[in-house]
């Protein structure tokens, strides 16, 4: 995890470090954002350039996170590879969570 | 019909990934886009979860098997397992698109039963038969159709 402040608010990075988010992963990787989300931590940059495959389990989890999240803030996805873009199509999560080319661009439109 | 392989794993999440790997593997050998082989892939995982968790209750006693065949362009991939009956099958395949949400209501996004619709939503016909006290689910999709769109 990476702390950046922009415009005076606290932007937290994180970047999973394992290449999938599946069933066998997902509810760990669930309750470790709805630890942070609690934590106060309310705008999030999710780093997927380690991330080559998600499924529906995965997606459920970062869903979740979102909801949990509601209003307070928000969390977006950078680096996300063309096969992974693909899932967020397929189920028009792409227009749930907003996804930028990389971190920088990310951060930029905070 | 050519078998192009056939994969046997214990029903365990943790074995989930070893039929996702060999997936994409006979999918490459297809010539299909980078985007059709993941879908491919994805389509096996959610099948093989579905089985592991719901049919096979967790339980890695039970075996879940993978054939892969083609045949006049059409890929088939048949899924068997030993666990318990899947009666709602035709219920489930039949219930409202999760992905039919709205986006000024947040409540209404998915965060689980989003497996079964994305394999419908990918393969071209999915069907499912009890057989011998065995689950077996037929994914097929058109080869043809897949060439076409790239």
């Amino acid at each position: 995890m990476d702390e950046k402040f922009k415009n005076g608010q606290e932007v937290l990075i994180i970047k999973p470090d394992s290449s999938r988010i599946d069933a066998s992963s997902a509810v760990q990787f669930k309750n470790q954002m709805l630890d942070i989300i609690q934590s106060g931590k309310n705008t999030i940059i999710l780093d997927l350039s380690e991330v080559d495959f998600i499924d529906s389990s995965g997606l459920g989890a970062l869903v979740s996170s979102r909801k949990t999240m509601g209003s307070k803030g928000d969390i977006v996805l950078c680096d996300v590879s063309e096969r992974v873009l693909n899932i967020f199509k397929v189920t028009r999560m792409n227009k749930v969570f907003k996804i930028f080319n990389s971190k920088d661009e990310a951060l930029r439109d905070m | 019909m050519t078998t192009l392989s056939s994969i046997q794993i214990a029903s365990s999440l943790n074995s989930v990934v070893s039929i996702s790997d060999s997936t994409r593997k006979i999918a490459e050998t297809l010539k299909m886009s980078q985007i059709e082989i993941y879908n491919i892939e994805l389509a096996v995982v959610e099948a093989v979860t579905n089985c592991i968790k719901y049919a096979c209750e967790f339980n890695s006693d039970h075996y879940i098997k993978v054939d892969y065949e083609v045949s006049s362009d059409i890929l088939s991939i048949v899924i068997e397992d030993s666990g318990k009956q899947w009666d709602d099958f035709d219920i489930a395949s039949k219930r409202k698109n999760p992905f039919d949400f709205s986006l000024e209501d947040m409540d209404s996004l998915p965060e689980s039963g989003m497996g079964l619709a994305m394999i419908h939503q990918i393969m071209d016909q999915v069907s499912y038969q009890r057989v011998g006290g065995k689950n077996k689910l037929t994914l097929k999709k058109s080869l043809f159709t897949m060439r076409s769109s790239e």
